[in-house]
């Protein structure tokens, strides 16, 4: 039996196109520039540190703005399938609500992918100029972000499916935040709290995403070799649990009138 | 003819009173709110110290981006540095650098500069405090040891802690050459006691041993010579002092007396400088001065 894929790609194609277009997808992307044109500039006055500060700077301009980026057209682009009522023409065709989210998961990943390669190919360009020893632990940070984002993507989908916007991306947000959090929360809490506050920390451990999996930019800016079983189990972790927030958002969106 | 009317000279006397009066009271202000004024500007320099949240703070804040806050905050520094302070005294300064090696252990700049220019800014320990996380997180760096090695020496005059640490940088890679002469210079220095003597001559025998040139070796040597000269007019001293009940007056007095047959020229050209009150002998000084 073969696998249809074609309502996946229509769904992720026409994602793709839509936000393509936005107008403000390219103000931030400028701004995004900018700030990461900033980093080379801030070499520059950092007594005799520059590759570091060049590689850190623009590596984490990069991160924060592909984050900030697609969290903003996560929950609009769902927003407006919700609003206008785009739903209510593709649920009667042959398209099923898993279908749909699936798809436009993939079309976000597109736009994802695209960015990416906007921010980061023009950064890896100018490093070119300027010090070449750091582009190859640039490319493999960069790689790293993008599972990192795409599991960001996966979240603000959820938060999208059910409530509007505004909250959805401050859902997203904080939750990225706590994210990466969350190791030095478990440490101050062994350190300074009681035994319930430490067992709640260990369960929102294991169980919130835990975003510095997938930080590898301090092996990059030392050059110290990461361990295969690591980048396997963070690459695994990753996809086990977008799977499981998309899965989640399917759940939510069959539950929905829309 | 009058030059001009009387209300017009009255107008005139008015104006001119009235900028003295001004300039009066501005005087009269200057002088009263000079230590407001000086208030103010200690307050406004306390002001622009910046404000450093605590490192588990920042490190949450950072998103993930703990080496960049880093930068961040090294670039602060050098700034912060680099902007002059009036007090000459840059109070944030060890506080910022402890900040960035937290957030970033591994970030070397930050502990090379600490320990040179905290020890100025009578932040001494807190250079000391750099230097010995510099120690575990940079095993094999003699720099940064022999830069600690220099603070313990030159600031808090803690000779056999500086003596260690010459002694581990001359070791280590990157430490200059005169790491090892310096480590049985500080030893020369421990509280003058007579153990401290053997240890310090064994110290440069183990150096002889290692020296790499002839320089070196007659170095060491000289200095080993030097320590065995020391440690047997000490211990004359105390000879004479259990027969007598007092050290001898001058070391030319243990001579005299058959203690020793002979006072031996400095092999490192330094003065003997004898306290009868300890019966210790001081060769910090050359014998030039």
């Amino acid at each position: 039996m073969r696998f249809d894929f074609s309502p996946y790609l229509v769904i992720a194609r026409s994602t793709f196109r839509e936000i393509i277009r936005e107008r403000l997808l390219y103000g931030i992307l400028l701004v995004a520039t900018l700030v990461t044109a900033s980093s080379f500039f801030m070499a520059t006055i950092s007594f005799d540190q520059s590759s570091r500060v060049l590689e850190n700077v623009g590596l984490a301009s990069i991160q924060l703005f592909t984050v900030f980026i697609m969290i903003f057209v996560t929950t609009n682009s769902v927003y407006k399938d919700l609003e206008r009522r785009v739903l209510y023409l593709l649920f009667p065709k042959p398209i099923s609500r898993s279908e749909y989210v699936i798809g436009k998961y993939f079309g976000l990943l597109m736009v994802l992918a695209t960015t990416l390669l906007i921010l980061g190919g023009m950064y890896i360009l100018a490093l070119i100029g300027f010090d070449r020893t750091i582009i190859t632990p640039v490319f493999s940070v960069l790689c790293y972000t993008f599972l990192e984002v795409g599991l960001v993507i996966g979240i603000a989908q959820l938060f999208a499916s059910f409530t509007a916007p505004l909250n959805a991306s401050l859902y997203t947000i904080g939750l990225y935040i706590i994210g990466h959090a969350l190791p030095t929360l478990k440490q101050f809490a062994e350190r300074n709290s009681g035994a319930a506050t430490q067992h709640l920390l260990d369960v929102c451990y294991y169980i919130l995403p835990n975003f510095e999996k997938f930080d590898f930019k301090p092996a990059a800016l030392y050059r110290l070799p990461v361990p295969g079983q690591q980048v396997f189990w963070a690459i695994f972790y990753g996809v086990i649990y977008i799977c499981v927030v998309v899965y989640l958002t399917i759940l939510v969106m069959r539950k929905r009138e829309v | 003819m009058k030059l001009l009317h009387t209300h017009q000279w009255q107008s005139i006397g008015v104006t001119i009173l009235v900028l003295i009066s001004i300039a009066c009271s501005q005087a009269v202000y200057d002088t009263s709110a000079q230590s407001y004024e000086a208030a103010k500007k200690d307050a406004s320099i306390k002001l622009a110290e910046p404000a450093i949240p605590s490192v588990d703070t920042l490190k949450i804040l950072s998103a993930g981006n703990i080496s960049a806050l880093a930068d961040y905050y090294w670039i602060s520094t050098i700034q912060y540095f680099g902007a002059g302070n009036p007090y000459q005294d840059y109070p944030s300064l060890g506080k910022l650098l402890q900040t960035i090696t937290d957030l970033d252990p591994k970030f070397e700049a930050p502990y090379e500069f600490g320990l040179i220019t905290l020890p100025f800014m009578h932040q001494a320990d807190t250079a000391v405090s750099l230097g010995l996380k510099a120690q575990d997180q940079f095993p094999n760096n003699g720099l940064l040891t022999y830069y600690l090695a220099t603070v313990y020496h030159l600031n808090l005059k803690d000779y056999t802690n500086a003596a260690f640490y010459y002694q581990k940088a001359s070791k280590q890679d990157g430490a200059p050459s005169a790491a090892l002469t310096l480590a049985g210079t500080a030893l020369d220095k421990v509280d003058k006691s007579t153990s401290d003597r053997l240890v310090a001559a064994a110290f440069w025998e183990s150096v002889y041993e290692n020296a790499k040139t002839d320089d070196q070796k007659d170095i060491a040597k000289s200095w080993y010579q030097q320590m065995q000269i020391v440690y047997s007019l000490e211990v004359a001293a105390r000879e004479y002092q259990v027969k007598f009940g007092h050290f001898p007056p001058t070391l030319q007095e243990m001579v005299t007396t058959g203690f020793v047959s002979a006072i031996p020229d400095s092999p490192v050209k330094r003065k003997m400088l004898y306290d009868p009150t300890t019966g210790k002998i001081d060769t910090s000084v050359p014998i030039d001065q």
